[in-house]
């Protein structure tokens, strides 16, 4: 059964004891709110998410999004519930007080959309592309467009899309053949076909913004001619009203195997009027404003799936009864004692439960560094959070949904056969995770631009806001006797993962492939690392509050924590090997050989 | 020998050599005409003198030089000519006014005086028409390139009627006391240097305006496909001056045969005719295809639009093909963009016409390649390139393009002008059509040869160890900015022992554009990103030290010889040498403290010591210390070597040479004769004040941060560096060993290296190449 209560419990550890740094204090203040009203908005907020959302999520896979001449109709349920959102707020409640949202910190915005995810994924990806385009349009847009533009999309009347992606092009934007041709009156006409657009055409809002890249007549070839338009479905006029049909349309939808009420369109663009975002040849800039917010919520969708699979999987370990425990019968009165009593299964629990509670940590603490970096002053400590969210976000994106997935597929093996069967409902959370891992740059792209980019730029600067904070972290708490247990495996991890950087970043240099090829084993052991980090301080946290446990909340995160550390961690050994024997047994492998047993 | 030099004329060019002349020691005498608008006769000379003191880059290499020049004008002092052993007439290129000169010359001259014009474009014969036989035995063209102090090429021309003597003479005091290539040239309009250098620049300009590339554009493509310096085509244009093209141009017309390839070009685009309309000459005037400009108080770069005529922001060209360019220059000219296109243009004329004069203006292909690379700064010249491109590709091409395929190009028998046979190195020779040995003259040995022909003693991608003969061995450190990082360390701890096990001496030496650059602080930098700071102080920091210290106390002679920039740990590798030979263009400093770091690999012990044992600072431990000190707390950095010499990095005793190429011939002659007798230096001590004279540095310190001179990180920095010297906990009654003082080196680097601001310097310096200060 899809069991999901939102855990706001871990949420607000979150914000009150584990962020509850000074940093987190300025920030509230600086969005002029209090950790009471934050916490109350997060109740509210996840109500919907459990009330609305959650009973529309199997039904919308169930039914899909289906297509009309060129009309997208989103499954029943869903127009209401996404009015419910517009007219609640939710759209603009992180977004700029300037341009009528509510200006809450970020870090509100990915604990909503992890719970939006856990409760119906296919939905959150509407309002979710809005957000992204919102702060593209602001980032980078003319005042006009953004003052035409951002209030009707921070309250959700109108949506917004990003179209990347064509026929020969996905990875590789440079290919991009969309092409929008400069006009009198400095608007463009812009050409081309669009594929996989999310969000592209449905019925949920009055209009529809898409973001478009596309090349000019003359620009440079490749990725240093490509621009970013924005093209809306209904022109609309000065006043904010709706005015002509601009002239593009939906194609068709994809039959995919999730997200399944979330359209996924074929846009044609025939001469549509386009207005330039940002500076002409610099699209991918501009875009990539755009990307990094998405990929890090592309990573939130990643842990809102591995949530609701673990919680899933839970109801069922407890109520499903088969086998005694090996210790001698846990409920003798009933004909078996309940799954969860066997080991393995307690294990499996566990993993994704420890995995969920630290890459929640990791993202918060992330989220919140979006914002140090928007507010602070200090040239440092602003350019230290820039850093930081800048490297950890291909880690996010990519280990983030990687667990989401997993977590899916153990929730059907928790299930045995009845995971297989729809009914149960946690085949669709494999079908649906499954996404996350591909889209906003797949996760092997993710791997590359950690270790391609945000490994050498400014000469492994990016590294120094990790590395400094862990390395300054462990001299500190050396001899803390609470921790003793802890630090040790924190130590070993880290010092793995300073030889495996060292050891990559000059493999890397004398030869691009020894750099690319270990990327995504180094990007897991850096996420794994870095997990064993939050959960440390979790750790040490929970120790100083013992007293003052009736829950026994704190209890829970020390033993919790003291599973990852003994049995999740430890992969990063077999990372490590694996890194350091370095790429040539792969890359050096023969093209033939891959044929070599069926030809 | 020539000893006193007379120079006539004192502009640009003539003011320029005279100061070079007296860079290498001799006495000149400048002369100019008359000022008889000003109560000093030698007004002209005498206000040459003082531009040239002004000028950047340096015309003296120190400014004391300008003593050696005695300044006068023709009509007062043209006796004075027969003082001297060589005059050289480098008046306006003016037939007329250069014989009525030669005249006077010749009634009054000495007979063994050797008299040369610097002349780029008039033919001797014409210039010595109606002179007699003593004057044309004496009479030669030098023609130096602008500035004659750092452009190495020179171009000699005499006559049947030459003294063959004078001519030996002539060379030899220009290859080995100025420093110049000096290269034998038939006596044709241009010579060598112009004839095909100026075509090269007036095809690659006129095709670029032709196919539409921008000057950005044109000159990112030229520099990449001839390796050019930066400047590529346009700026080489403002470099040179945009007014002395109409003259070199037409010059050339007016003297070469009718059919000549430049009549193709006479007419200019009409953009030059504009740009001098505007006064647009170049880099001497307002500016030219690039201009500074004042925006909003900051000066921003602009280029014009050469079909426009308009100025804008000048913005680097994205041009990814020439990356291709430079790994493999066939396939990025055939992939037909318009960069590629407008390159092989530029290539195929560039060598068609080189091929088909190549006879009638050089001796020997050589000639032609080193007056492209030492005059024009191309990293090849002509043949080389023809080489990198093979002659069955060439050919093709040329057939494709309907020109006509040169008869030497038919001539040649085999793929390429240059070879190794049998452990030599040949070159084709177009008059003989064979293949002859290519022997350096005597004093000249390359490793650029060497490596053509030998397999290095051992090597890794960064250095290489070779045998130089004799039991010499040379280190060259081939990295980028021939920086020293961890491994290139590593090697040299081993190259020493190889050494020290089967060879006599070490000359650490490389053909690139820089000694060394210092420590590869990239490197240094990441790992203290990762917080691997235990690593960079055991395998960079005190691993340094101890392979400095192990090359120092070896059991065999190490001579470093340095050309170009010798910074930070580069300079520390000339400070732990046992004898130093310099290429006269050295640039030598400890750099460290302006990377908000400081010298740790024992350049404070190395220079403190050499300053107390220096005569001419007075005794006691106190000026020592502050030399040092100012030395290495504001990065001083030699413009010379015999600067470098006066600042204290090169010891009286060690040796400078003048001409690059044969900088390595000289120090592998010191290595010879310091073997027999060698005895490794004695360990050094000290004796230093210790917290007394710390607390003077500080003082210094805290006033010149009042007084704004040096920021609060820079006071920092000269803390750390002040404790190094003043020997930290210490005083006068205790001796300290070196390694005391690496020790406190060591720590200092340390706390420095932890500095945000400090690591925000390595890493501009790193992305930009600029020093901030901040
Ligand atoms: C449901 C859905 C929704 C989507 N929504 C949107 C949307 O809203 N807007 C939009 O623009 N796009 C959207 N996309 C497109 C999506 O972002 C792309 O599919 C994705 O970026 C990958 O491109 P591709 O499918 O062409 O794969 P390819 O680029 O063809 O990649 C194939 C494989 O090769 C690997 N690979 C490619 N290049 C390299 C390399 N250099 N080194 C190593 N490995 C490499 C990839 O990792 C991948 O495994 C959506 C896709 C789907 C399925």
């Amino acid at each position: 059964m899809q069991s999901y209560s939102a855990p706001l419990n871990d949420m607000k550890f979150i914000i009150e004891d584990f962020l509850n740094s000074g940093a987190a204090d300025t920030l509230f203040k600086q969005n002029d709110i209090e950790i009471e009203d934050f916490n109350f908005i997060l109740d509210e907020s996840s109500k919907f998410c459990e009330e609305i959302l959650l009973p529309l999520n199997q039904s919308g896979d169930k039914e899909g999004c289906t297509y009309e001449n060129g009309k997208v109709k989103t499954p029943k349920g869903f127009k209401d519930a996404y009015k419910q959102f517009v007219e609640s707020g939710w759209q603009g409640a992180a977004l700029d007080q300037k341009y009528g949202g509510q200006g809450l910190p970020y870090i509100f915005n990915v604990f909503f959309d992890e719970m939006i995810t856990s409760s119906n994924m296919g939905f959150g990806n509407y309002p979710g592309l809005t957000g992204n385009a919102f702060e593209a349009i602001k980032k980078s847009a003319s005042d006009d467009l953004k003052d035409l533009y951002l209030p009707k999309l921070a309250t959700g009347e109108w949506s917004g899309t990003m179209n990347l992606t064509e026929p020969q092009c996905g990875t590789d934007l440079g290919l991009s053949k969309a092409m929008a041709n400069p006009q009198e009156d400095g608007s463009y006409k812009l050409t081309g076909t669009k594929i996989f657009i999310t969000g592209g055409e449905q019925d949920l809002s009055e209009n529809i913004i898409h973001l478009v890249l596309a090349r000019t007549p003359n620009a440079p070839k490749g990725i240093k001619g490509i621009s970013l338009f924005l093209v809306p479905k209904i022109i609309p006029n000065k006043d904010g009203s709706l005015g002509e049909e601009n002239s593009l349309s939906c194609g068709s939808i994809e039959d995919k195997m999730g997200i399944k009420s979330s359209s996924t369109c074929v846009m044609h663009y025939n001469d549509a009027k386009a207005w330039l975002v940002g500076d002409l040849n610099k699209g991918m800039k501009a875009m990539f404003i755009m990307m990094n917010g998405a990929r890090l919520m592309v990573g939130v969708q990643g842990l809102g799936m591995s949530e609701v699979s673990y919680q899933s999987a839970l109801y069922y370990a407890k109520e499903r009864l088969q086998g005694r425990s090996l210790k001698g019968a846990k409920k003798p009165e009933m004909s078996a004692d309940p799954i969860i009593v066997h080991p393995d299964v307690r294990k499996t629990l566990l993993k994704m439960k420890s995995l969920n509670e630290g890459i929640r940590g990791l993202i918060a603490f992330t989220a919140l560094q979006v914002d140090v970096a928007k507010y602070e002053k200090d040239k440092f400590k602003k350019q230290r959070a820039d850093d930081w969210v800048a490297l950890m976000t291909p880690i996010i994106k990519a280990y983030a949904t990687d667990i989401g997935s997993e977590s899916a597929n153990l929730a059907v093996q928790m299930y045995g056969g009845h995971g297989f069967i729809k009914d149960h409902g946690v085949e669709q959370f494999v079908r649906d995770a499954r996404i996350a891992q591909l889209y906003e740059g797949t996760n092997g792209i993710q791997a590359l631009d950690l270790v391609g980019r945000k490994l050498p730029m400014h000469n492994g600067r990016l590294l120094r806001s990790f590395f400094h904070e862990v390395k300054e972290y462990i001299e500190e708490n050396t001899f803390n006797y609470n921790l003793k247990e802890v630090i040790p495996h924190l130590m070993k991890s880290f010092g793995r993962l300073q030889q495996a950087t060292a050891f990559i970043a000059s493999k890397g240099l004398s030869d691009p492939e020894e750099g690319a090829g270990p990327a995504t084993d180094y990007l897991r052991m850096f996420a794994l690392t870095s997990l064993a980090y939050v959960w440390v301080k979790y750790i040490d946290i929970s120790n100083r509050k013992m007293n003052d446990d009736p829950k026994g909340f704190y209890k829970a995160k020390i033993a919790t924590g003291t599973f990852f550390l003994n049995k999740v961690l430890p992969e990063t050994g077999a990372l490590m090997s694996s890194i350091m024997s370095g790429a040539s047994s792969y890359t050096k492998y023969e093209d033939d050989f891959f044929e070599s047993s069926f030809s | 020998m020539i000893k006193n030099v007379t120079v006539i004329g004192a502009g640009l060019m003539g003011a320029g050599i005279a100061a070079h002349l007296t860079n290498a020691g001799t006495h000149v005498t400048l002369l100019d005409i008359p000022d008889n608008s000003s109560h000093n006769r030698n007004n002209l000379a005498d206000q040459a003198v003082s531009k040239l003191m002004k000028l950047k880059p340096a015309a003296f290499t120190l400014p004391k030089n300008a003593n050696l020049i005695k300044t006068g004008n023709i009509d007062d002092d043209l006796h004075l000519i027969n003082s001297s052993d060589w005059v050289i007439e480098v008046i306006i290129e003016d037939l007329k006014l250069k014989k009525n000169l030669y005249e006077k010359i010749e009634k009054i001259m000495k007979d063994n005086l050797i008299i040369s014009s610097n002349t780029s474009t008039i033919p001797l014969g014409k210039l010595t028409e109606g002179r007699d036989k003593k004057f044309k035995s004496n009479f030669f063209i030098t023609h130096f390139f602008n500035p004659p102090r750092y452009l190495r090429l020179l171009e000699i021309v005499g006559s049947n009627n030459s003294d063959s003597k004078f001519k030996k003479d002539l060379i030899e005091f220009c290859d080995n006391k100025l420093g110049k290539s000096v290269i034998d040239c038939k006596d044709t309009p241009g010579f060598i240097g112009n004839r095909i250098g100026v075509f090269w620049m007036i095809v690659a300009a006129e095709k670029a305006i032709k196919m539409g590339l921008n000057v950005e554009e044109a000159d990112t493509v030229i520099s990449s496909v001839f390796g050019a310096p930066k400047t590529g085509i346009f700026g080489l244009l403002d470099l040179v001056g945009l007014d002395l093209m109409p003259h070199v141009m037409s010059s050339m017309t007016e003297h070469l045969d009718k059919n000549d390839e430049y009549n193709l070009y006479s007419k200019p685009p009409d953009i030059f005719d504009y740009m001098l309309e505007n006064k647009l000459i170049g880099r001497k005037g307002i500016g030219g295809f690039y201009k500074l400009e004042n925006v909003n108080g900051k000066k921003v770069k602009t280029s014009i639009n050469l079909i426009t005529k308009e100025f804008s922001e000048s913005k680097k060209p994205s041009i990814q093909s020439t990356k291709l360019a430079k790994k493999n220059l066939n396939k990025f000219l055939e992939i037909k963009d318009k960069y590629s296109e407008y390159a092989l243009s530029v290539v195929l004329e560039f060598i068609s016409y080189t091929l088909n004069h190549a006879e009638q203006i050089a001796n020997d292909l050589l000639s032609i390649d080193n007056a492209m690379k030492n005059g024009f700064g191309l990293a090849s010249g002509p043949f080389e390139l023809m080489d990198k491109l093979g002659k069955t590709w060439i050919k093709e091409k040329f057939l494709e393009t309907n020109i006509k395929i040169p008869k030497i190009l038919n001539n040649l028998p085999e793929e390429k002008f240059y070879k190794v046979e049998d452990q030599k190195l040949k070159y084709f020779d177009f008059i003989s059509n064979k293949f002859v040995n290519l022997n350096r003259p005597n004093g000249i040995i390359l490793l650029s040869d060497i490596k053509k022909i030998r397999e290095p003693i051992q090597k890794i991608s960064t250095a290489s160890l070779w045998d130089l003969g004799d039991g010499v061995t040379v280190f060259e450190i081939h990295s980028r900015g021939n920086s020293i990082d961890m491994s290139t360390m590593q090697f040299l701890d081993k190259s020493i022992d190889t050494v020290s096990n089967s060879y006599k001496a070490m000359v650490i030496y490389n053909e690139g554009p820089m000694f060394s650059a210092g420590a590869n602080v990239g490197e240094a930098l990441f790992l203290g990103n990762i917080g691997l700071e235990t690593e960079l102080v055991d395998k960079i920091v005190e691993y340094g030290q101890k392979v400095y210290q192990k090359l120092k106390y070896s059991n065999f002679p190490v001579i470093s010889a340095p050309s170009g920039m010798a910074l930070g740990g580069g300079c520390e590798l000339l400070l732990h040498s046992n004898f130093v030979q310099a290429h006269v263009e050295s640039y030598i400093g400890l750099t460290e403290a302006a990377l908000g770091i400081c010298p740790a690999w024992g350049g404070c012990k190395e220079l403190l010591s050499r300053f107390e044992n220096n005569k001419n600072i007075p005794n006691g431990p106190m000026p020592a210390i502050m030399k040092a000190f100012q030395t290495i707390g504001l990065a001083k950095t030699s413009t010379s070597a015999p600067e470098a010499r006066e600042i204290g990095f090169l010891r009286s005793e060690d040796g400078i040479t003048m001409n690059k190429d044969r900088l390595l011939h000289d120090a592998k002659l010191v290595a010879i004769n310091l073997i027999e007798t060698y005895v490794k230096p004695e360990k050094l001590t000290y004796r230093l004040p210790g917290r007394t004279a710390f607390a003077a540095l500080e003082l210094g310190l805290k006033g010149m941060f009042d007084n704004g001179q040096i920021s609060e990180h820079d006071k920092l920095i000269g803390h750390q560096i002040a404790n190094i010297l003043s020997g930290g906990e210490t005083d006068m009654l205790n001796e300290v060993d070196e390694d005391h003082i690496l020790k406190l080196e060591s720590n200092s680097i340390q706390t420095l290296f932890k500095q945000p601001k400090s690591q925000e310097r390595i890493e501009k310096l790193l992305e930009t190449g600029k020093i901030i200060r901040n």
